[in-house]
């Protein structure tokens, strides 16, 4: 009798809860998925005018050449769908996992204005040629002061909630939110400085740009992702974490390496040969926090196995799970020089991040977004089969680019350690891989522009109103 | 674990590799002085490397901002790491240089540059030696204008936004890359804007595998150990 009771008090501050996080967590996940779409489009334009430059490329769309294209991609992608969408999902597990109301909404959603205003500026100046060239960080530099200032705004309110938490539990996934906040502060700031505010970096400044890509990778999008899994995975199967040890091993084995990766971007540049060295023996040893990581969440599984087939939480965080296993051990082989030398200076780099950034991230995220928004807006998923569809095309779509850019990469390197071989040579391997991402880039488009509109329906309360959430296939059919 | 001591535990495995990865290696780099020839080994004097003109500088600043590097990169990479050295459209270009090799990349040859844009992916050829290869101003200018009427291949976009349009006075300019007559009937000519003009004092310098003091030599350089 007293379980019934605690248990409905739960229930009862869950709405508490969600409702107080309502407001800015459904802005944040909107605006994410806005993104994703413009992405999308950014990211199939620039995959034909790479092949095609005359595409859209006539007269007064100048402006759209592949030289800006790409960086407003890769910008629109990271900053705008993976931010926003990490901010929401932060804010909404932080309030959960600290039994802690969220005050102040409004300010939250104005800081939310803030960085995607500089956000847009950012990309507008670099289409209209005020890019800086350094990977990942092409926006011109009046911007980066203001993200900055936004984003540790947003962390300021994050550690505040985590001071006064109602738990006396530590979740892992609170380390990793905590951790994600301070490690991109840190490597954001000094690559900012260095890069844009400091004299005489000379050949360095893109050693320094390279590291900053390996940090914001491992030390931001793949905390956040993790610590979506590890709420999600429990959740769904109803079972506690495996193994409190594995727990801490991922975290602090992260901690450990991911600080010092990114450099092996440039293996035998003009660089002292010890530091991509080291940059490559991290990216090595990073496959161990990931697999405790991997091996913690399958035993937690454990034999709930069809539960994968049925939530599409579980389905997508499974996903996540194991994309974030297949990278890591491609970016061990790529940070080799048997393999390295290949793979470097070629579009398998874009592959490899397009894998970690889509297939691990981006799962992770749309596995938290189909468990909030129902409790959020109060209605369940529209439609099963829309899901279903988002899944498939998603998985497919991206494991398409993945493997025409990385295989097309590791060609075009072939090509290119070929000694009598020009460009002509080089490029017309690489093209038909190409034409092959560009296919791909066509999938997730339609799939991403439904999951918009889902998403839309759910937050104008069209969703189904019923108690049982919508699953993928009946749950007891297949148990 | 207490709150400030998880804090610690993150500064301290995070600030280790920013010191060592980032601000120490920054202060070689930042430090770095200009090598003296050796009147006596290389027969030559001067230093390496010399300074840089403004144009340059500013024409590297064009090629950051129209995404050059997005296809083309600077670095020419060590035997160990592929065969970089002989690449005939790597090095200086020619039928009378094929197969010969060129020296790969050092920390000198960018120390000109601010923030050198080394690149990430090769879609198009590397730059480091451009300034051998393609000496010629109405090449440059020609190439950027229309990649295609060069090589029917290229998938390099047109950089015709950098070039203006001017009414034609008498003969065409030098570096015209187009002459037509309008609608109107008036005779235009297309020239290079100060961006392009910069841009390819930018392209003709990029000279990194030239003659380096002796002492940088990589034997030089082991024999010192
Ligand atoms: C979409 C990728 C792409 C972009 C962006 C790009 N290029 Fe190219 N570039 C190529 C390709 C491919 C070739 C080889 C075919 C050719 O010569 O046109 C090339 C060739 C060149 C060459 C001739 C090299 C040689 O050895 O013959 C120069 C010089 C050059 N590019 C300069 C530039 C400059 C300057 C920019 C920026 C304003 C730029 N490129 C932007 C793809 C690109």
């Amino acid at each position: 009798m007293s379980d019934q009771n605690s248990q409905s008090e739960d229930a009862l501050q869950r709405t508490v809860l969600d409702r107080s996080t309502k407001l800015p967590v459904l802005f944040f996940i909107t605006t994410a998925v806005f993104w994703l779409v413009v992405a999308t489009i950014l990211g199939f334009l620039s995959s034909v005018k790479v092949v095609n430059p005359e595409f859209m490329g006539d007269g007064w769309l100048y402006w759209t050449h592949y030289g800006r294209m790409q960086p407003a991609f890769t910008s629109s992608l990271l900053y705008g769908w993976g931010f926003n969408a990490a901010f929401g999902v932060m804010i909404w597990m932080m309030a959960r996992l600290c039994r802690v109301p969220l005050k102040n909404p409004w300010t939250l959603v104005a800081l939310g204005h803030v960085w995607n205003i500089a956000l847009t500026a950012g990309i507008l100046g670099i289409f209209a040629g005020h890019g800086t060239g350094l990977q990942w960080l092409e926006f011109p530099d009046f911007i980066w002061p203001v993200m900055l200032g936004a984003f540790i705004a947003i962390t300021v309110w994050m550690v505040v909630t985590y001071r006064i938490r109602q738990v006396k539990e530590t979740y892992i996934s609170l380390w990793y939110m905590l951790g994600a906040c301070f490690w991109f502060t840190w490597t954001f700031a000094t690559a900012n400085i260095f890069l844009r505010h400091v004299e005489k970096t000379g050949a360095y400044g893109a050693a320094i740009n390279a590291w900053y890509t390996g940090t914001l990778v491992l030390l931001f999008f793949v905390p956040v992702g993790l610590a979506s899994l590890y709420f999600i995975v429990p959740k769904i199967t109803g079972r506690p974490i495996a193994n409190y040890q594995l727990s801490t091993i991922g975290f602090w084995g992260l901690a450990l390496f991911g600080g010092w990766t990114g450099i092996q971007k440039l293996m035998a540049g003009p660089l002292p040969v010890w530091i991509p060295g080291i940059s490559g023996a991290a990216t090595i040893l990073v496959l161990v926090p990931i697999l405790a990581v991997a091996v913690n969440h399958y035993r937690t599984v454990g034999d709930k196995h069809s539960l994968i087939s049925s939530s599409p939480s579980l389905r997508f965080s499974f996903t996540a799970g194991m994309s974030l296993v297949v990278w890591g051990i491609v970016s061990a082989f790529m940070a080799t020089y048997g393999l390295g030398k290949y793979t470097q200076f070629t579009i398998a780099n874009e592959g490899n991040m397009m894998l970690v950034m889509y297939l691990f991230f981006t799962s992770a995220m749309f596995g938290m977004i189909y468990f909030m928004v129902p409790r959020l807006v109060g209605t369940e998923w529209f439609s099963a089969k829309l899901i279903r569809q988002h899944y498939w095309f998603t998985v497919y779509g991206m494991i398409g680019i993945v493997v025409c850019l990385v295989g097309g990469g590791i060609a075009q390197g072939a090509s290119i350690a070929t000694w009598d071989n020009t460009a002509v040579g080089a490029l017309n391997i690489s093209v038909g891989y190409l034409i092959g991402s560009a296919a791909c880039w066509v999938f997730i488009g339609y799939s991403n522009l439904m999951f918009l509109l889902h998403l839309i329906l759910m937050i104008c309360r069209l969703g189904r109103r019923s108690s049982e959430p919508t699953l993928l296939r009946d749950a007891t059919a297949h148990a | 674990m207490r709150f400030p001591t998880f804090i610690l535990g993150l500064a301290v495995t995070f600030g280790a590799p920013w010191y060592l990865l980032v601000v120490k290696p920054y202060q070689f780099y930042r430090d770095l002085e200009p090598v003296a020839f050796d009147e006596e080994k290389d027969e030559r004097t001067g230093m390496y490397p010399e300074g840089t003109s403004g144009a340059v500088a500013y024409g590297e600043m064009i090629f950051k901002r129209e995404g050059c590097v997005q296809c083309h990169t600077q670095v020419i990479r060590p035997s160990y790491a592929g065969m970089d050295t002989y690449k005939p459209d790597f090095g200086k270009g020619g039928a009378e240089n094929k197969g010969k090799y060129s020296r790969s990349s050092l920390p000198w040859d960018y120390s000109a540059s601010d923030n050198a844009p080394l690149g990430f992916v090769r879609n198009g050829p590397d730059l480091s030696n451009v300034g051998y290869r393609r000496p010629d101003t109405k090449w440059h200018h020609q190439h950027l204008y229309n990649p295609r009427s060069i090589n029917e291949w290229s998938t390099m976009p047109s950089f015709a936004h950098l070039y203006e349009t001017k009414v034609l006075r008498g003969k065409p300019s030098e570096e015209a890359v187009a002459v037509f007559t309008d609608d109107n009937g008036y005779e235009k000519q297309v020239v290079p804007t100060y961006n392009a003009e910069a841009l390819v004092q930018y392209l003709q310098s990029r000279k990194l595998s030239d003659a380096i003091p002796a002492s940088l030599k990589p034997e030089a350089t082991a024999a010192a150990k």
